[in-house]
């Protein structure tokens, strides 16, 4: 993502920790829990 | 007689009605299911900004999600899922720091101490530095700059999660700023809101979720 708040330094700072971490793959726990979910649901495309 | 049996049979039908309503409103599993899974990059912004270190963050996390499906009868469509489950995360950080200041002799700054870990390595240096200052901050601050700085809530929304009023998101968002600004920059900052155990307790009352 580009950033273009110069102006506002903080706020850029603020929305690249918030990139940094919605950039992160999900971790195994996460997709183990979500498959958990879609188990008992019984959806068949699970992540 | 009769009209003990006549109230049984209405109190009955009122609970059935009840019920179907609940039905009626609640959200599909499948629905909530997609909800969740949307909303956790999110989550987890919140929940590592709170206590940095990427494990906790994340167990925390976990937590939430586990204890939202539980309670995902009681979620009623058309009602903030945004708001609902950050609101979950929310009183699962100040449980813990509760917990763990119960642990620590009541000293709420110290179960703070614990929750917060130094930011991960893998983090940029830039970001690693924002993560860190952050925990500077008194919670109250750093919630709100989460929620509306980094997460781009709305004022509303962010005052419906913590539990106070715009103003005080406006005042809390401003002064963070200022602060966080301060301590990037270097330097010393008074911290005027410093958190205290009555306050965490105060902004956590009312807010089962379950």
């Amino acid at each position: 993502m580009e950033y273009r708040q110069v102006r506002d330094p903080i706020g850029t700072a603020l929305l690249r920790l918030h990139d940094a971490v919605v950039d992160e793959p999900l971790p195994r726990e996460f997709l183990e829990l979500i498959a958990e979910i879609d188990r008992r649901i019984g959806k068949k495309d699970t992540l | 007689m009769n009209s003990r049996s006549d109230n049984t049979e209405a109190d009955e039908l009122a609970i059935g009605m009840d019920t179907a309503r609940r039905e009626r409103d609640a959200l599909g599993d499948e629905q909530f299911r997609d909800e969740l899974v949307a909303i956790i990059p999110q989550l987890r912004v919140f929940s590592r900004g709170l206590c940095s270190g990427r494990a906790i963050a994340d167990d925390m996390v976990q937590d939430a999600l586990t204890r939202a499906w539980a309670a995902r009868k009681s979620f009623e469509r058309g009602s903030n899922f945004r708001a609902w489950i950050f609101m979950i995360l929310r009183n699962q950080y100040y449980t813990t720091v509760r917990k763990l200041s119960r642990m620590a002799d009541w000293d709420p700054e110290a179960a703070e101490r614990l929750l917060v870990t130094p930011a991960d390595q893998e983090w940029q240096l830039e970001v690693a530095a924002v993560a860190a200052a952050l925990q500077k901050l008194p919670p109250e601050q750093r919630e709100v700059l989460l929620l509306v700085g980094a997460s781009g809530l709305p004022y509303e929304e962010a005052a419906q999660i913590v539990g106070c009023a715009v103003g005080t998101i406006k005042s809390r968002l401003a002064r963070g700023r200022i602060a966080l600004k301060a301590i990037i920059e270097g330097e010393d900052v008074p911290m005027a809101e410093q958190p205290t155990a009555r306050t965490r307790s105060q902004a956590t009352q009312g807010r089962s979720v379950t």
